[in-house]
């Protein structure tokens, strides 16, 4: 049996990735370079209790961000047992590479460019940034859709297995 | 009216695995046009080495019906009929005066993800009640900034940040729900069988 539903290992792929690109945000950009907060340019943290008013958003951001990390867990276990889901690297990994890619862009264009929210590194050059971590959803969306259009090719299930009929009576 | 479940599901998979079977063995398909997935199929097939057979779909009622062949008229006390909803939600098989209806992987999976889902928002609802309101819990709870803070957090458009905050992941899962849907196979058209 040739297992053709890529969509379910895709689902499950842009969760993953919209929650591992959210924490490569929350952690790199947020916390170890400190660029900018979830409210930065509505509060911007030049005091304590703004710092701890920031922190308590890019709490409720990370705790969103792992949410879609585990349901994206959730669904790829659901994926892996389906004998109908092509087990493909190149859908999984170029699901992750849109999931990332999607979050970078609708973040970068709701946070960033409609609500102002906060800027990806607010001061001089402040939309060369923002336009360039927009640039960068779309490249990574743009890679995830050839690696899943290569992967339309694999079509053999988790394991290798094939439909086994326990009742022939041929 | 309901049968014996398991009797009946059993002779179900069974007459499904000789009718795949004898198509393996064939090297044929059925003569089927199918010209969209599940929700509206218009095919009509002839399932091969079944006498009788022949099924087609009536789309202003969206599913599958066998029709009689009047030469097999006579099997008619006999046969097992299976009623596919082209919505892809669930399969009726009867025979004779006894019938169950089986639900198709699709519905279950649907009720398992509700469940899933319900059971992630109430996690979430959770994790912000204790980030929000865990005062004990968090460091300098009692010092001047940390109840300034916390109270801003509150006061200051609760809804509208929150909102903001989670606005990109909705978007998300609702194309990742859009996704799934690619490639989902529709259920085949099941022939009668004597």
């Amino acid at each position: 049996m040739k297992a053709t539903h890529q969509g379910a290992m895709i689902s499950a792929g842009i969760l993953l990735g919209t929650g591992l690109g959210g924490f490569v945000d929350g952690i790199v950009l947020h916390q170890i370079l400190q660029w900018h907060n979830m409210l930065s340019s509505l509060r911007p943290p030049t005091d304590l209790v703004a710092m701890k008013y920031n922190m308590v958003w890019d709490g409720l951001f990370h705790a969103f961000t792992w949410l879609m990390v585990s349901l994206g867990l959730w669904r790829l276990w659901s994926a892996g047992k389906r004998p109908d889901v092509p087990w493909s690297a190149r859908t999984l990994w170029g699901s992750l590479a849109i999931g990332w890619g999607l979050f970078n862009f609708v973040e970068g264009v709701i946070d960033h460019q409609l609500l102002g929210i906060h800027h990806v590194h607010p001061g001089e050059h402040q939309l060369a940034w923002d336009l360039g971590f927009l640039a960068s959803g779309v490249l990574l969306i743009a890679i995830g859709w050839v690696a899943i259009r290569a992967g339309r090719a694999d079509v053999t299930p988790r394991g290798g297995f094939r439909l086994e009929h326990r009742h022939s009576h041929a | 009216m309901v049968g014996r479940p398991s009797a009946l599901l059993r002779h179900f998979l069974r007459e499904k695995s000789r009718f795949q079977t004898r198509k393996a063995a064939h090297g044929k398909r059925p003569q089927a046009r199918r010209s969209a997935p599940c929700r509206r199929s218009t095919s009509v097939a002839h399932a091969p080495g079944v006498p009788g057979a022949l099924l087609a779909s009536r789309p202003e009622r969206g599913r599958l019906r066998p029709r009689a062949d009047p030469a097999s008229q006579r099997e008619v006390m006999h046969r097992t009929t299976i009623w596919a909803d082209s919505r892809c939600c669930s399969l009726q098989v009867s025979r004779g005066s006894h019938s169950e209806r089986l639900d198709m992987p699709a519905n279950r999976d649907a009720r398992r993800a509700r469940s899933v889902a319900i059971l992630h928002l109430l996690l979430a609802a959770v994790l912000v009640a204790i980030v929000v309101g865990a005062a004990p819990a968090a460091a300098c709870p009692r010092c001047a900034e940390g109840i300034t803070a916390r109270s801003e957090v509150w006061n200051s458009g609760f809804g509208f940040n929150l909102l903001v905050t989670v606005m990109p992941f909705l978007i998300i899962g609702v194309v990742s729900f859009a996704a799934e849907r690619i490639g989902r196979p529709c259920p085949e058209p099941q022939g009668e069988r004597s």
